[in-house]
């Protein structure tokens, strides 16, 4: 037994013995704290946490203190731009697999820094996770003084300040165990055998610049990715070519990525529908789908409805609805979901593997262009959502879509059972589009657009006051409705909650309701 | 059925195959018995360091878990695999109850469910720094950097 054991037990007894300090927490034993530690050190998604460098948990008291200091897991960050603490940390962490990061782009290599990369280098089975953000050159400096066989790298990050055509050093690394590939403004080792292993989950590649690669080689790639769950490419993204489409059929130039559950492409409508057509997938209801062309708004409707029906083609060829959508702008969303579909906004999560699924989304960067999207798409959407849809999330905070638009997608969605309306805008559409003369009158359009299946309604950010002079139908009205809709008759259930957040004006005094459930 | 009696004297009459889920009580009903020492059923099992409700709630996982082979190690390479959505929900539901859960299921030795209870515990104490952590746990700070 060493002298740090005898103080950690030493301080384990104190410390369940120490009145000030209540159980259960304070039973933990030294090998359960530890265990503890060991996880708090990894991210959600089990691959280790870059960020860790001064735990908290050391810090809370002597005994989770020494504890911590006997954990080598919690001490494997190293920041290679410091390497008088990355060496201690280095020898901390005992044989610990390790995080080699390097943040900081107005550092240059030293000596120093070179003989402690030479001493890592001597352990390539320690390298765990490679995090290098910085100059072009200086990023290459670093790979080029590592050994180029790694074999218990899992994560790789490579971050350009100025995006490079040249490329980096890697066309002769190999990482078998390599499971996540982050890559920025660097140009992409297509060829590399980094891009061929069966165990990669995860690729994002950002701010690729012009210099694109073929798109065959791309699909090359992708066919060898049968462990791939996220691939996630912003920027320029390949195009089909005349010449390329000539040379087979879609069908047989496809390529089927059976684990991808996530998919982004940030770039050009045209971009996004090459890459729609060449990626299969084995369908799922965990599939999730992120569009967001910058020229899809611009283009005109029948890019849209392109963008729109390779999304669909390819992304549920067998689902018979929709399970969510998001029109998505910077300032404008429709947002469609049935089952566990969440959030608006996010990019995948940390826990992507187990979160479920946001499907599609769609996103144009031109607000003004959105009501004009849903016009084109309105049918299509209608047609998808029919039977699924169960929550509707509509935030529109910069201009009011009109009455057709509510129409053509809410009418439609007669199994909606939540409903959440952010913004004044959102708002203004909704009282309008209730209130606006036709054939039906107010409170039956709420019955027909809201009923039978809605439980919950949420209003967010929203100052009434301003929606009743606009609309010419106040708050109270708006809610009356519901509320008389949801009044138990023909076997209907109540209406279940209505609640406001952040609202304002919705009583005569304009009182500010922060948080109320009716 | 075997008879588990908590550190609050309870008694909890629970079928083999679930108490089997723990290592601690499948060694002590692996066990040569002597009759003159009573009736075995009748007898128990004493758990004096599992209080009655904690126990509930591991039976609870291991009625759950009972189809599922045995997983006696701790390291195994699924150890920080994706949490299962039921374990996810059993576990979250009272977070205090997470590190009664991990002190009992270290005694009864239940491997996977010391797991869960550690991964519940960490990402209790993730994002926070440590003084939040003492608040959070009613820790003294003795200790000063």
């Amino acid at each position: 037994m060493t002298t740090d054991d005898i103080m950690i037990n030493f301080l384990a007894i104190e410390s369940m013995f120490n009145p000030k300090v209540q159980p259960p927490v304070a039973r933990l034993s030294p090998e359960l704290l530890s265990m503890v530690f060991e996880f708090l050190a990894l991210h959600k998604d089990g691959l280790p946490q870059a960020s860790v460098l001064k735990p908290a948990v050391a810090r809370v008291c002597r005994y989770w203190r020494q504890v911590a200091l006997n954990t080598p897991q919690l001490w494997r960050s190293l920041n290679l731009s410091g390497p008088r603490l990355a060496r201690r940390l280095w020898e901390r962490s005992d044989n610990s697999p390790v995080i080699l990061r390097w943040v900081g782009s107005w550092l240059e290599l030293d000596p120093v820094h070179e003989e402690l990369i030479a001493c890592i280098s001597q352990r390539p089975a320690r390298i765990s996770a490679l995090a290098l953000e910085g100059e072009h050159s200086l990023i290459a400096q670093i790979l080029g003084q590592l050994p180029s066989v790694l074999p218990s790298l899992e994560s790789l990050f490579l971050n350009s300040d100025e995006p490079s055509a040249t490329l980096l050093p890697l066309n002769d690394m190999h990482a078998p165990r390599l499971r996540r590939i982050d890559i920025d403004g660097i140009p992409v080792p297509w060829t590399s055998r980094l891009l061929s292993s069966a165990n990669l989950r995860a690729l994002t590649i950002n701010n690729l610049g012009s210099d694109l690669p073929p798109l065959r080689l791309v699909l090359s790639c992708f066919a060898a990715l049968s462990s791939l769950q996220v691939l996630d490419w912003a920027g320029e993204l390949p195009v089909d070519s005349e010449s390329e489409s000539a040379t087979g059929p879609i069908a047989e130039r496809a390529v089927l990525m059976p684990a991808l559950i996530f998919l982004c492409l940030d770039g050009s409508a045209a971009g996004c529908i090459t890459l729609l057509r060449y990626i299969r997938r084995v369908p799922s209801d965990r599939a999730r789908l992120v569009l967001c062309c910058d020229d899809a708004g611009d283009r005109g409707h029948t890019w849209q409805q392109r963008l729109w029906d390779a999304a669909l083609a390819h992304w549920h060829p067998r689902a018979r609805a929709l399970p969510a959508l998001t029109l998505l702008t910077n300032t404008h969303a429709l947002h469609i979901a049935a089952g566990h579909a969440s959030l608006l906004n996010d990019q995948y999560p940390p826990d992507w593997n187990t979160n479920p699924p946001l499907n599609l989304c769609l996103g144009v960067s031109n607000p003004r262009q959105l009501p004009r999207m849903m016009r084109a798409l309105g049918p299509r959407v209608a047609d998808a959502c029919r039977d699924g849809v169960r929550t509707l999330f509509v935030q529109n905070d910069f201009q009011r879509m009109d009455g057709a638009d509510w129409g053509s997608c809410l009418l439609q969605m007669p199994r909606v059972r939540l409903l959440h309306v952010v913004g004044p805008h959102a708002a203004l559409s909704l009282a309008t589009f209730v209130a606006t003369a036709d054939a039906a009158p107010a409170a039956h359009k709420v019955e027909a657009v809201l009923y039978p299946d809605v439980r919950r309604v949420l209003f967010s950010e929203i100052q009434f006051a301003d929606v009743a002079s606009r609309a010419g139908v106040a708050c109270w009205q708006l809610a009356q409705w519901l509320v008389d809709a949801s009044t138990p008759s023909g076997g209907r259930p109540a209406l279940g909650a209505m609640e406001f957040y952040d609202c304002g004006g919705i009583t005569d005094e304009d009182r500010v309701i922060d948080e109320t459930t009716y | 059925m075997v008879v588990l009696i908590t550190s609050d004297d309870e008694r909890i009459v629970v079928e083999d195959d679930i108490a089997k889920r723990s290592g601690l009580i499948r060694d002590l009903l692996a066990a040569p018995w002597d009759p003159k020492d009573g009736d075995r059923e009748y007898m128990g099992i004493e758990l004096p360091i599992v209080s009655s409700d904690v126990l509930k709630k591991i039976l609870e996982y291991c009625e759950h878990h009972k189809e599922e082979p045995f997983d006696d190690t701790y390291e195994s390479e699924d150890m920080f695999a994706d949490i299962d959505e039921w374990d996810l929900n059993f576990i979250t539901a009272d977070p205090h109850m997470a590190f009664e859960i991990v002190l009992a299921a270290n005694y009864l030795e239940i491997p996977p469910l010391v797991s869960l209870g550690s991964k519940a515990v960490a990402n209790m104490m993730r994002g926070k720094d440590a003084e939040e952590i003492c608040d959070m746990f009613n820790i003294e700070k003795d200790f000063e950097p």
